[in-house]
């Protein structure tokens, strides 16, 4: 033994011994499920407060409610929700069967290509076909000249300010929602199980009804629900193009009419439907929980495409891409050229983005702060405690923004109230509406939103990691706290930086919510842009909309990567 | 469970174990599990696997807790019904199946990572030592993903050992290597344990690893000690039909007792302490028996089998029924010398050889239940 070897002996763990303290059993880590629990109870709050403002409601005013606006509005957004369904399961499906299945020109590029319109806001594609499908916009103003008519009063297409163009649009940005689990799904299914259909007799068609359609069924359903969610939370596009919702009818109940009761009550109705929503999720999985064991097995090898078919297939995968991807950001691209070029970029717009950029990367570290709190108590005492705050903090994910920022909104402004009458009292002097006038109000309603995001990554992070490496760090003198910093937030690095990208890009797009909750005066470059479609005037909106399509690209490109290396550990 | 073998108390010991018991929902994974462990030595966990011998290593590391009993660690209690010690705090170290290496820190921050408080001139100091005597100084800068099975272990070791444990626990910790590499591996560790005086508890399923590396064997059957003793002592007078069986290959003769003596196909053994009309058997190891020619008496056997292992062969053999026995069935397998087969004229394509068995290496174990007489 060498020298300082010896001096250091004096620090051995044996001679610590000395001072071990016991402590009552059952006590690892119960502060860090006492922040979990909090972390749930923030999220539901807003539920409770919503609750508890929809019973004020009047009788009489409920009726009238109930005959002129909810029941008119429930219709719409169902045959929206109904709509948007069959458009894109149907696309995201077919697509999904074309790039899994097929080997033609391009497939490679489409793969992941197909996934671009998620970075469009349905707001935003909406504020774009407004101005290029208007009857003197430059859609119509060709086609009229191909066809040698004069003017609008000659010819014109169908009004885009309609039920099936809103339904339309939705399905072109929230397609992919269906189009990357299905084919996942696809991908995965086992060759052995499509060659003994076809050995039983089916047809390659009838293979696609009769086995991998139904195996798919699962991954259907969750991809489905997840964009008929957003269908439902929507804002802008429903009223940009004049489809009353239910969602604006929150907003015009509330801000218009200044009926705070009205609008939690349709609000709950709102919730009603997304439960309608969960509930045909879990119908639409049932029974199917087998499906996703076929990860080992032999892929199926893609049908090649040759020539004129191949190149068809391309053109048929690339149109929604166009469409939903491609034509937008031409558009926004051309636009905010021409505008930047000639009245350069107004500081309202700087101070916009700034505030967007704030306001996002502050939902972002709480949003990060609160799922690792969640997740790590759940590794810490894993069970039905720590199983049920991860559930309850989780549920905002289905929440739409208005039905979130009308929950966040009564609670918070009382909390307001009593700071002011608190510090008035105190030091004659009060500080107005601090937490809704400094958007911490907002920011709260993100958290709320976006929680489950930080959750499900970070938890699916740790899942990765082997629980014999917490085992050794507690053994080598780290408790759950120095572990955590140790071990587990450097190992889970990469997902947590994939869930601060997601989580940022989202509040960077969230508008309905934005829209109830921002400080007066306050605007970020979503509700910009609202204002100017609202408005019906087109100044920097495209630069706006620019700003946050390109931010929305990364989190997009950062998907198709991960569906890549999975698909790739596959094969 | 019959007899425990010596098992003197320790004067100090560095670990004590008493009336442990850990159950999960209706399965009782340990039962009753009492033992102390003296400073400097070396137990084997020994078992079947499921047998609960990997969760009592994690009880003693605090990972988890029992539903009863009592753990000291150098006299102090560190765990019992209402209260207990992290295990961040008990200075166990525990080097785990997987090794555990955390995958983002070098070698040498692994074996850091436990040097707490420590100076950053001493944690220098102590994990260049650690990799010295561990051999692996070569690898201080390397990643985990860059090592081989060998030296991972070496570094897991490391690890375990830098911050002086007064116990070190080890679950399966040679499972994980090529058969050819892990003697060598079990001897360096054994030398680094012995060089570091720290009582060690090594879990493992293969007794031949027990028998070649412990101080002391607890053997564990269904959550329960079946025997506890020397490695010697348990494998030349094992306590139950279980240990001798576990402990290596061997046969068992049944039979009655009768007059005192157990009554077996292969000749009659004393069986003191046995009822009359008792079933037991005469249970012996390969190397009890001998050959000879089958006219050279000794008892009448068929070749069943020979197979060829290089340094030996193998001899499977049928004992054939005479006019006093049945002992149809029976077989018995013994190993010789390569060299010594031609002499039991054994390699001659012989198919009938004499069997001879040393009472003095047969042991009797009760397999029944009492006959009714001796119960009344």
């Amino acid at each position: 033994m060498t020298t300082t070897a010896l001096t250091a002996a004096a620090k051995t763990q044996a001679g610590a011994r000395s001072a071990l303290r016991r402590a009552p059993r059952g006590r690892t880590g119960r502060a860090w499920v006492w922040a979990a629990a909090g972390v749930a109870v923030l999220v539901l709050i807003p539920v409770a407060a919503l609750l508890w403002q929809a019973v004020q409601g009047s009788e009489g005013l409920w009726s009238h409610l109930w005959a002129h606006v909810l029941l008119p509005a429930l219709g719409q957004s169902l045959i929206l929700l109904g709509g948007v369904g069959v458009v894109v399961i149907a696309l995201g499906t077919s697509l999904a069967w074309l790039v899994a299945r097929h080997d033609f020109p391009g497939r490679r590029i489409l793969d992941w290509a197909l996934l671009l319109p998620l970075a469009v806001p349905s707001y935003i594609i909406a504020f774009v076909y407004l101005d290029l499908m208007h009857p003197l916009g430059p859609v119509q103003d060709t086609l009229r000249a191909i066809l040698g008519y004069a003017s609008p009063r000659d010819f014109r297409l169908p009004d885009i300010r309609s039920m099936p163009g809103a339904i339309g649009l939705l399905g072109l940005v929230l397609y992919p929602y269906v189009y990357l689990p299905v084919r996942a799904m696809f991908a995965m299914q086992a060759a052995g199980l499509l060659e003994a259909g076809r050995m039983l007799g089916c047809s390659r068609r009838a293979l696609f009804w009769r086995l991998a359609l139904p195996l798919a069924r699962p991954a259907i359903a969750v991809g489905a629900s997840l964009a008929l969610m957003e269908a439902l939370n929507d804002i802008g596009a429903s009223e940009f193009l004049g489809v009353r919702t239910l969602t604006v009818s929150v907003y015009s109940t509330w801000v218009t009419r200044s009926d705070l009761p009205g609008a939690a009550q349709i609000a709950l109705v709102m919730l009603v439907v997304v439960a309608g929503l969960v509930a045909l999720e879990r119908l639409g999985r049932r029974r199917q929980r087998f499906a996703g064991g076929a990860q080992r097995l032999r892929p199926v090898t893609p049908l090649r495409l040759h020539g004129l078919r191949g190149w068809l297939a391309f053109g048929l995968g690339a149109l929604p891409v166009l469409l939903g991807f491609g034509v937008p950001l031409a558009w926004l691209i051309s636009e905010s050229v021409t505008r930047i070029g000639t009245a350069g970029i107004s500081a309202q717009l700087r101070t916009e983005t700034l505030n967007t950029l704030l306001l996002s990367a502050g939902a972002t570290i709480a949003v990060l702060t609160g799922g690792a709190l969640v997740a790590f108590a759940a590794r810490l005492r894993p069970g039905a405690v720590t199983a049920g705050i991860g559930r309850l903090a989780s549920l905002g994910y289905a929440m739409p923004g208005t039905v979130i920022a009308l929950g966040v909104l009564v609670p918070v402004a009382g909390l307001d109230r009593l700071i002011d009458t608190g510090a008035r009292a105190l030091f004659d002097a009060g500080p107005g509406l601090l937490l809704l006038g400094s958007g911490i109000a907002l920011g709260y309603a993100y958290f709320v939103r976006f929680l489950a995001i930080s959750i499900g990554g970070i938890e699916s992070g740790f899942s990765q990691i082997p629980r014999s490496l917490d085992h050794a760090a507690r053994c080598l003198g780290h408790g759950p706290g120095a572990s955590f910093r140790r071990l587990h937030l450097p190992l889970t690095r990469p997902a947590l930086a994939a869930a601060a990208l997601l989580v940022f890009v989202d509040s960077m797009k969230e508008l309905s919510a934005t829209l109830l909750l921002r400080p007066v005066g306050v605007e970020t470059l979503a509700t910009h842009l609202y204002g100017e479609a609202a408005r019906g005037t087109y100044e920097e909106g495209a630069v706006a909309a620019l700003a946050i399509v390109a931010a929305g690209i990364a989190p997009v490109i950062a998907l198709a990567r991960l569906g890549r290396r999975k698909s790739t550990m596959v094969g | 469970m019959t007899d425990i073998a010596p098992s003197k108390p320790a004067p100090n010991p560095s670990l004590s174990l008493q009336g442990i018991s850990r159950h999960y929902g209706d399965v009782q994974a340990l039962n009753d599990i009492s033992f102390d462990l003296a400073e400097g030595e070396i137990l084997c966990l020994l078992g079947a696997s499921g047998c609960g011998k990997s969760t009592l290593l994690r009880l003693i590391a605090g990972i988890e807790d029992p539903d009863r009993g009592e753990i000291r660690l150098a006299g102090q209690l560190v765990s019992d019904q209402s209260a207990h010690v992290e295990p961040e705090a008990r200075g166990i170290g525990f080097m785990f199946q997987d090794y555990a290496l955390f995958p983002h820190l070098s070698v040498a921050d692994n074996v850091a990572f436990g040097l707490k408080g420590w100076s950053r001139a001493e944690t220098r100091a102590r994990v260049s030592e650690m990799l010295d005597m561990a051999g692996i100084s070569a690898l201080a800068d390397r990643f985990p993903h860059m090592l081989s099975g060998g030296e991972s272990q070496r570094v897991a070791l490391a690890r375990a050992l830098a911050p002086r444990p007064g116990l070190l626990l080890m679950d399966e910790p040679f499972s994980n290597l090529d058969q050819g590499l892990r003697a060598t591996v079990r001897a360096e560790t054994l030398s680094l344990l012995h060089q570091m005086r720290v009582g060690t508890i090594i879990v493992t399923h293969d007794p031949q690893e027990a028998l070649a590396v412990a101080d002391r064997i607890v053997l564990i059957r269904d959550g329960r000690i079946e025997a506890m003793g020397t490695p010697r002592g348990l494998y030349n007078d094992p306590p139950t039909a279980y240990t001798a069986r576990f402990l290596g290959p061997g046969t068992g003769l049944p039979g009655r007792i009768q007059n005192g003596n157990l009554v077996t196909p292969l000749g009659q053994f004393a069986a003191p302490g046995l009822q009359d009309g008792q079933s037991a058997e005469a249970f012996f190891r390969p190397q009890a028996l001998s050959l000879c020619a089958a006219d050279q008496g000794g008892y009448p056997a068929r070749v069943l089998r020979r197979e060829f292992l290089g340094a030996q062969d193998r001899l499977t053999l049928a004992l054939e029924d005479t006019a006093d026995t049945d002992c149809s069935g029976i077989k018995v397998q013994l190993d010789l010398p390569a060299a010594s087969v031609d002499q039991a004229t054994a390699s001659q394509q012989v198919d009938h050889l004499g069997l001879r068995l040393d009472p003095a290496a047969v042991h009797i174990f009760a397999t029944g239940p009492q006959p009714e007489a001796a119960k009344s």
